[in-house]
């Protein structure tokens, strides 16, 4: 599903004397079945941002397109917000946090029975994304409290997965994850969007932006400053020191390399990359499938 | 022969709705004044580790385990003791603050240990100045970046003067910049006060900087040595549930493509020094 806002503003508190800009007359669009990534730093409006596009706040200002199906503005009320929540789902910031069924199996099922699921399809999608997120089955019924954070974690996002949205938002999905579940977790994400999904992912971790998005929302205080691919947002080492920005450690890395006069036609972003560029100028023979 | 702040003897730990150990007859010495990493993949044990060492849990009454820090043997009646001489910092910044402000929040511990106000007054000001966090000495802590507050956390422990220092996957939540900072801040540490730094992790480049690693693996110790001896062997690492340091990643990769890089490099600054002499060979 296409993403569109369209001038839209959101302002905390207003009419109040704490009346402050969260967002500010932000216009962009992401293309249906795209990852994109939402980077900027902390206060920059990224969660605000994404609390938008399922309704969790209404723009103060502007309009959002989801599809041809909703619009959401400063008239849209609690009604209908249901099919909208349908099919945009949210992974919030350690959504273990929200754990509250008796057993793994249930609280996997609530968000498909909240949807109208029936029970054996709720189940079903259940068991699958149980096994998705890479839980033995024998988990199903024991205690989401009984789990270590990480299957917690991993609980959490498959009572996102299990009602199918079509668009799925995540914030920060996989901070506090070990690197090797970290890497398990955005490539279910990955695959989900090659599945045909669109997906938005807010991080604050280059490296996760440079290997899975195709696209980069760059915000501050509020702004939007850019939108454009990661290879191109990340050719400008200076632009985003500018805003105390990071590059990827690919990307770090090469430069130390440029600086001991070793020549990129164009910075890398990610380690293939890099490795295709340095095996060219200092390999003995390529690997076959290179 | 270096001293042990920390051994651990035949530590054994089940939690209550397990069969199994979590940790299974642990034996571990954590060399004095030392940083020493400890890492391992989700449910190595680390965690649990951590709330043994610091007497939040204690072993299996049936067990034979020793715990003895900074000389003292651990015991219901000692931990009040030992506990004096260890600080530890959370991984999630926002879970430890109480003070309404940097310097209140600072201030709390040595209050509590009845510490003369003249001497509170110093200590903050030499802490903060420490951390480099002197300029939000006012603020609230929730106002802070995670890295601050994170550097914050760490102030706050310096000033009660403890003997050993527990990070527990206390950069986690950290950007990158957050996290050279911290790694920064315990280097400097190490240099100015006679403490040992435990930071429990995964990230492998974190251990990549400290004096000694322990690798856990289901409940045991299985590795410990400096970092060029204990991450050389990539395989090794990977079974281990690791993750490679960035050089070593990508020295795999090149070595695919016949370009020879030495398997004991494991920092980017000796890698980029590797490609500079073979570019100006060319």
């Amino acid at each position: 599903m296409e993403i569109k806002f369209e001038n839209v503003s959101y302002i905390y508190s207003q009419g109040t004397e704490l009346q402050k800009y969260g967002l500010s007359d932000i216009n962009f669009k992401i293309k249906s079945k795209s990852f994109t990534a939402v980077v900027g730093h902390t206060g920059s409006g990224k969660s605000t941002l994404i609390h938008q596009i399922n309704a969790l706040l209404k723009p103060s200002k502007g309009n959002i397109h989801i599809g041809n199906e909703f619009l959401i503005n400063q008239e849209t009320t609690g009604k209908g917000l249901k099919p909208l929540r349908q099919k945009v789902g949210m992974v919030f910031q350690f959504p273990e946090n929200q754990l509250f069924e008796e057993t793994v199996l249930k609280d996997i099922m609530f968000g498909p029975l909240n949807f109208g699921f029936s029970k054996k399809e709720a189940e079903a999608s259940a068991y699958y994304w149980l096994d998705q997120v890479g839980l033995d089955q024998s988990l199903a019924e024991k205690s989401p409290f009984e789990l270590s954070g990480g299957q917690m974690r991993r609980v959490a996002i498959a009572g996102v997965m299990a009602s199918h949205p079509e668009v799925l938002i995540l914030d920060e999905p996989t901070a506090g994850l070990d690197p090797v579940g970290q890497k398990e977790i955005l490539s279910l994400f990955k695959e989900y969007q090659r599945q045909g999904h669109t997906v938005v992912l807010v991080s604050h971790d280059m490296d996760i932006v440079a290997n899975y998005s195709d696209e980069v929302l760059v915000l501050e205080e509020g702004q939007l400053l850019r939108q454009s691919t990661p290879h191109d947002l990340f050719q400008e080492a200076d632009w985003l020191a500018s805003h105390s920005l990071n590059q990827p450690k690919v990307t770090e890395f090469a430069q130390r390399l440029v600086a001991k006069g070793i020549k990129f036609d164009s910075m890398p972003i990610t380690m293939a990359e890099l490795v295709k560029v340095l095996a060219q100028k200092f390999g003995g023979k390529l690997a076959k499938d290179g | 022969m270096s001293e042990n702040i920390i051994e651990v003897r035949n530590l054994t730990y089940t939690y209550s709705q397990n069969n199994q150990p979590t940790l299974k007859n642990l034996n571990l010495d954590i060399i004095k004044e030392s940083w020493t990493s400890i890492l391992g993949h989700n449910g190595s044990g680390k965690s649990t580790l951590v709330r043994l060492l610091t007497g939040l849990k204690e072993p299996d009454s049936n067990s034979q385990a020793q715990i003895k820090i900074n000389g003292i043997a651990a015991s219901e009646e000692k931990w009040f003791d030992i506990r004096n001489d260890l600080g530890i910092v959370f991984q999630n910044p926002d879970n430890q603050f109480v003070g309404a402000t940097v310097e209140d929040d600072i201030a709390f511990g040595l209050e509590n240990r009845n510490i003369d106000p003249d001497e509170i007054e110093k200590r903050i000001k030499e802490v903060l100045d420490f951390v480099n966090m002197s300029e939000f000495r006012k603020m609230e802590p929730s106002k802070l970046s995670g890295g601050q507050k994170q550097r914050v956390a760490i102030a706050g422990i310096l000033a009660i003067r403890p003997k050993v220092i527990i990070l527990d996957e206390a950069t986690s939540m950290l950007d990158p910049q957050g996290r050279n900072q911290i790694h920064q801040v315990i280097q400097e540490i190490k240099a100015k006060y006679q403490v040992t730094v435990i930071s429990v992790t995964h990230d492998i480049e974190e251990a990549t900087k400290a004096d000694d690693i322990c690798v856990l693996s289901d409940g045991q110790l299985v590795k410990q040595g400096t970092p060029k001896e204990v991450l050389i062997d990539e395989n090794w690492l990977t079974e281990m549930g690791l993750m490679l340091p960035f050089a070593k990643q990508l020295a795999v990769e090149l070595r695919q493509h016949a370009i020879d890089v030495p398997r004991d490099i494991l920092d980017e600054s000796e890698l980029v020094e590797y490609f500079w002499k073979l570019n100006s060979k060319m």
